[in-house]
């Protein structure tokens, strides 16, 4: 017999996992759980939740919130660190601002393998979120070492002991091989997916994707390989990331594209004066091949913190901007990059960037391969999500948006042309079930009986980034911990570490 | 030292790690006896340690105004002056582990204390260098495979990091390229002298080097800009090696810092930061940092812990201005302290008087430090003979003390483990009602 819990009672549950949506019901939550109706709930508390929406927690699979990387944007703009909330907060407030968003699970996207163990101390102290890190496991110098001799059952072992030790979830890629470029020159990021590496030429970016995603489909990890490709940032970039899903598409590999809108621009190379869209060639690639899954990464306006894995991409941006930077490289494996950046509503560039990553939501057909993020704080802040969500699902909203941005950018994007609404099952699914699922966890999502009790109420409100920015209650593993913005309990939550298939 | 896994070339051996300074050098052969490849003051800290630990009768816990006093009795009146003071300051916590630092700051935060681990940048009036201009740094061992080109920048790592050279300068570069090396300025970092140009003065060479890499034609009263500026073109991989600067303003660091930005955006390089190494209150200084900006937004110079928001004044609320202004009433110490820290209290004794300045030491240290203001002092015990936990090494490297530390906090189930004494300190605290 359950355990008495409680009973949420008459919400609008939106539950696409199990094919409700907006359905009038009651949620029965027992053990941190979502259970069956039991035959006897007296004894069970109620819990009104009439006129409420209610949607499963909140899932980013792709954010940086810890590790040092993060650790050096928080000193690096003492300015946007006293801001309210701070452009990379501090990791208490980091989760505390995540459940009052509505958000109970948080994956960082990119900590090297030697980084592990600090990360996961800082992890330790992000509270209510469950948590997990993907591992740059193909910057280590063994595992290039490896798949440049295509030594596949090498790969697998050193990526699987990399997991196992670090205790990831998943394996990142961020521009495959370009430590090695990095390492040996500047604008080395600056290759193809088929220039072979400076010292490695039996491996290029493009057999080194191939390979790799073999290997974490061999070990079985619950996420493909996570591909930040080469490139980011640059005029013309939209040629890689078109090739890098060939490359998958060719190997038959599953595999996620993380932050496409930064790796979708038209152009010629480094020609920032021909800068444009090449979203329509990639989506269409995209919607054609469904062992393909994104996030977005979308800017939104304002100032913020620009971090990667990636050195060469922030040594670029850095050069471009003339802005002061930081990198730090590491041993035998790649480095990070990090700077301050102002995403301006008058840059032509930055309101491409604006309208480029929005096209991505808008032209995508199958919502479920879809992950909503800004690639905090790369983008913009996660606590920017409702303001995303009511571009998305406002189209009067994002009108109004587009008014505003640099001519050039209202006037060719074909953004003005595309009426597209999500719906709140469709931003149910972009934040909630699609993440949940791409990254590979079976009992997040979704509300159905065995669910993690992650649970949103909001209020129904036709202003969506009002009603996005504050919901009503936040329950994560059935613990109540924020209500109307205001934190009410701080449970330490969970580590999620994959280990390979035994 | 503290006894890790050995090596792949010696599998079967195991090494010790060397807390006496940030190298964390982690190749020390073990026992008490055969410290071979330990510098001199790591085998002179580790014998002193050892001494400690072996007398025979074994030192007193805790000390009361210098007089031996039971632990339990101590921590009493430590959490009762906690209870009472107006404003605390918790300051060291570089000689402590990854471990005892989060301990300190959970009682900084019942308190609603200062925190602040010291570090030079936080002490100079223009605030931490990263925040103007940037930071371009690297693993040692990246200086060690790659660079081609060493510059020492006003700096003596072999007074202030024994085995820095030996361990990271001295080893040949991969396929035989030939590693150049180039000194620049005294011996050691000294006192600043406006007098001097190009060659004696940091600020005033970088700025020389810069602008004559960048084209413009500087006049120099020695050949040191040109010769650096024809060893940086000739070279693929530039490290610029710093120590811990004595300019109150911070542009020594800031100059510097500024120049490799500079050479970065034109090939490989970076700055290696070294510190004030063996001087600089121990061994974790990267891993004080890394707690408390994970925690607080900030290296150092916390005004007031909080896990809601906290802020960071560097030059205003940094341990050596907190006490020499008098804002503090009550200061915990963990571990070692950064001499100008420690300079600041001994300065400070006159104030004790009339300010009623309380100060807790917890330190593995044997004898109780003598002076005006040492009121409580509770001794831990000390990492290079009883290891446990994990620190940072100087460039960020994870390094773990003992064997087994993955998931656990093992420090803190030793009852007489820095991270314990602090626990127990923050339990008297919470249960006398303490600030919240």
């Amino acid at each position: 017999m359950t355990a008495p819990g409680f009973i949420l009672v008459g919400g609008t549950i939106h539950d696409p996992v199990n094919g409700r949506d907006g359905v009038v019901g009651d949620l029965y939550i027992a053990a941190g759980n979502v259970v069956a109706q039991p035959a006897d709930a007296a004894g069970w508390r109620r819990v009104d939740a009439h006129g409420l929406v209610i949607m499963p927690g909140g899932v980013d699979l792709h954010s940086h919130v810890a590790g040092p990387k993060v650790n050096l944007g928080r000193r690096i703009a003492p300015q946007l660190a006293r801001r309210r909330p701070a452009a990379v907060p501090t990791i208490h407030a980091t989760g505390a601002l995540y459940a009052a968003l509505g958000y109970t699970t948080v994956f960082d996207a990119a900590i090297a393998t030697s980084a592990a163990a600090i990360a996961h101390r800082e992890l330790a102290d992000l509270p209510i979120l469950d948590k997990g890190m993907y591992l740059l496991a193909a910057d280590d110098r063994a595992v290039l070492e490896a798949l440049a001799r295509d030594d596949a059952a090498l790969v697998a072992r050193l990526v699987g002991d990399a997991i196992a030790a670090g205790r990831g979830w998943a394996v990142k890629v961020a521009n495959p091989g370009g430590p090695a470029f990095w390492k040996r020159g500047r604008r080395g990021d600056h290759h193809d997916l088929d220039t072979p590496l400076p010292d490695l030429a039996s491996l290029t970016p493009r057999t080194l994707l191939a390979r790799l995603a073999a290997a974490v489909e061999s070990l079985g990890l619950p996420h493909p390989l996570h591909v930040h490709t080469a490139n980011l940032g640059l005029p013309g970039n939209w040629r890689s990331l078109h090739e890098t899903m060939r490359t998958f598409v060719a190997a038959g590999r599953r595999a996620h594209l993380a932050h496409v809108q930064f790796h979708s621009y038209s152009g010629g190379d480094l020609d920032e004066g021909s800068f444009g869209s090449g979203v329509a060639p990639l989506v269409d690639y995209f919607n054609a091949h469904d062992n393909l899954t994104l996030d977005v990464g979308q800017v939104l306006f304002g100032d913020t913190v620009a971090m990667t894995g990636d050195a060469a991409a922030a040594e670029h941006l850095a050069a471009a901007t003339g802005t002061p930077w930081a990198a730090h490289d590491l041993h035998l494996e790649g480095g990070c990059g990090i700077l301050p950046i102002a995403y301006k509503e008058t840059s032509k560039i930055h309101a491409w960037q604006w309208a480029i990553g929005l096209e991505w939501f808008l032209t995508v057909s199958d919502p479920w391969r879809v992950a909503l993020s800004t690639d905090h704080p790369n983008g913009a802040h996660f606590t920017a999500y409702p303001h995303l969500m009511a571009l998305l699902g406002d189209a009067a909203f994002r009108r109004a948006a587009l008014d505003r941005v640099h001519p050039a950018v209202r006037k060719r994007s074909p953004l003005a042309g595309i009426d597209r609404e999500y719906s709140l099952q469709e931003l149910c699914i972009i934040t909630r079930a699609a993440p949940a699922r791409i990254a590979g966890l079976p009992h997040k999502g979704h509300l159905g009986v065995g669910a993690d009790a992650d649970i949103t109420l909001y209020r129904t409100d036709r202003d969506l980034a009002r009603m996005f920015a504050l919901p009503a209650a936040v329950y994560k593993a059935g613990v109540l911990v924020a209500e109307d913005g205001e934190v009410r309990a701080t449970p330490s939550g969970q580590v999620l570490a994959a280990s390979a298939s035994d | 030292m503290t006894r890790v896994a050995g090596t792949p070339a010696d599998s079967s051996a195991a090494a010790t790690v060397c807390t006496a300074c940030p190298l964390l050098c982690d190749d020390i052969a073990p026992g008490a006896v055969d410290l071979a490849r330990a510098c001199a003051p790591g085998a002179a800290a580790f014998a002193a340690a050892s001494a400690a630990a072996g007398a025979p009768a074994g030192a007193p816990a805790a000390w009361i105004d210098g007089v031996p006093s039971a632990r339990g009795a101590a921590l009493d009146r430590a959490a009762l002056a906690l209870g009472a003071a107006r404003r605390v300051l918790i300051t060291g916590l570089a000689g402590a582990t990854l471990e005892g630092i989060a301990t300190a700051c959970d009682l900084a935060e019942t308190l609603g204390a200062a925190v602040d681990p010291s570090g030079s940048d936080m002490t100079a009036a223009a605030g931490p260098t990263i925040a103007r201009v940037g930071s371009i740094t690297a693993e040692w061992e990246e200086l060690r495979d790659r660079a081609d080109l060493v510059i020492f920048w006003f700096c003596n790592p072999a007074a202030t990091h024994p085995r820095f050279l030996e361990r990271f300068v001295a080893p040949a570069l991969p396929a035989g390229t030939v590693r150049r090396t180039i000194t620049v300025g005294p011996g050691a970092v000294g006192p600043r002298d406006p007098a001097n140009g190009p060659g004696t003065d940091p600020t005033e060479t970088a700025r020389c080097l810069l602008l004559n890499l960048k084209g413009h034609a500087v006049a120099s009263t020695d050949n040191t800009v040109a010769d650096l500026h024809a060893a940086i073109d000739a070279a693929e991989c530039v490290a610029i090696v710093t120590g811990a600067t004595g300019d109150p303003l911070g542009l020594d660091a800031w100059s510097v810092a500024g120049l490799v930005q500079h050479l970065a955006h034109r090939k490989p390089a970076f700055q290696v930061p070294l510190g004030a190494g063996i001087a600089g209150g121990g061994a974790n200084v990267a891993g004080a940092a890394a707690v408390c900006t994970w925690r607080y937004g900030a290296a150092g110079a916390i005004a007031r812990a909080d896990r809601g928001g906290s802020l960071s004044l560097p030059g205003e609320a940094d341990a050596m201005h907190l006490i020499a202004r008098g804002e503090v009433d009550c200061v915990i110490t963990i571990g070692p302290l950064a001499t100008p820290v420690e300079e600041a209290l001994a300065a400070s004794s006159g104030l004790t008087a009339s300010s009623g300045l309380t100060l807790i030491r917890v330190n593995d240290e044997a004898e109780p430090r003598m002076g005006g203001t040492s009121r409580i002092q509770l001794r831990a015990a000390s990492l290079l003979v009883a290891p446990a936990g994990t620190m940072l090494r100087g460039d960020g490297r994870w390094v773990p003390l003992a064997l087994s530390t993955e998931g656990t906090c093992p420090a803190a189930q030793v009852s007489d483990s820095l991270p314990a004494i602090v626990a127990e300190l923050h339990a008297r605290v919470r249960a006398s009602g303490g600030q919240s």
